[in-house]
């Protein structure tokens, strides 16, 4: 399948950003590696594009970021995600399954293609 | 290497945020290049080829600067404080326009009156709806506008009645005094209904004026 990288990804950066620092503090890089290989390849950042994203969410007190120091290359800043940042990830996760759920009803069995 | 630097520049150099700040986001940016050149180099790319790359993966420079800036710049805190004021002041005088809480607490049956915008006998109200609503918004500025603005309206509205029930019963008049000892009851419970009405909107207002999404994509 052909990488998506425009508005429907856009539309959906900050649930899968949430979503996966649900699991676990992440830093940048990992995330969008994690997306792409979750994905298949089929989801692609303009990698830089992610971090007015990530600061973004600071700023909204939905994640907090804290520098570590890696043994195995550069300093990485993780980000984890806050309480407040917890029930939001929730919130758009029911937003998206509803959001999902509507559009396969709509296509009904020509999903697959 | 000289091109991720080059990079980093035309991304940070103008960033309207303070250095601190800007040398955080560059350091951030470096670390995440850094993991795509060693990532490109394990993969058996030159290094100036994985350097290339990299900077090709984390993109546009400028696009990068631009949405950067409309995250990070937002307002400095005497704007906000300021803008939170006006806020208040609109939602305050309008309130005291359509509610009789900003004179001396009149009471339920004129809580619907409309009265004409105009009315000479309304202006104190006015003034004080204006006066209050801009010191609740200021403070609710800072956030959790509705507790702020309950609080400083409750606190607000009881001392003005306290100070005006003491002057009444430092004149000698007990029946008047009587009176406006229960005023004085009530008062933090109207002065929190309008400060908490203030504050709400009002910081609700300043959120949705200050908010700026960065356009991933």
């Amino acid at each position: 399948m052909a990488a998506i990288t425009g508005d429907i990804l856009k539309g959906n950066t900050l649930t899968l950003i949430l979503s996966l620092l649900e699991e676990q503090p992440m830093y940048g890089f990992q995330i969008t590696r994690e997306i792409e290989r979750r994905s298949e390849g089929t989801l692609r950042f303009r990698e830089g594009l992610l971090y007015p994203a990530l600061h973004q969410l600071e700023k909204e007190g939905l994640v907090e970021a804290e520098w570590q120091v890696s043994s195995q290359g550069p300093r990485r800043k993780y980000y984890r995600l806050t309480s407040e940042g917890r029930r939001q990830a929730e919130r758009l996760r029911r937003r998206w399954a509803a959001f999902a759920g509507a559009v396969n009803q709509v296509l009904g069995g020509k999903a697959g293609g | 290497m000289a091109s991720v630097e080059a990079y980093l520049d035309r991304v940070c150099g103008k960033l309207r945020v303070d250095p601190a700040e800007a040398e955080d986001i560059r350091e951030e940016l470096r670390s995440h290049l850094d993991e795509i050149i060693r990532e490109r180099l394990d993969r058996g790319l030159s290094e100036g080829a994985a350097a290339r790359f990299a900077l090709a993966a984390v993109g546009d420079p400028v696009k990068l600067r631009g949405c950067l800036d409309r995250v990070h710049r937002g307002d400095a805190w005497w704007m906000r404080r300021l803008k939170g004021f006006a806020f208040g002041m609109a939602m305050g005088g309008l309130l005291a326009l359509l509610l009789p809480l900003g004179g001396h607490l009149e009471f339920a049956a004129r809580f619907i009156s409309l009265p004409p915008l105009v009315d000479p006998a309304r202006l104190p109200m006015l003034l004080n709806g204006l006066l209050a609503g801009g010191a609740i918004g200021l403070l609710a500025a800072g956030g959790r506008g509705a507790l702020v603005g309950w609080s400083a309206g409750a606190l607000m509205w009881l001392a003005e009645s306290t100070v005006y029930w003491m002057a009444q019963a430092a004149g000698g008049d007990a029946s008047s005094a009587g009176n406006m000892l229960e005023r004085v009851l009530l008062a933090p419970l109207l002065g929190g209904v309008f400060g908490a009405a203030v504050g709400a909107v009002s910081s609700a207002v300043l959120a949705a004026v200050s908010r700026v999404r960065p356009r991933v994509q």
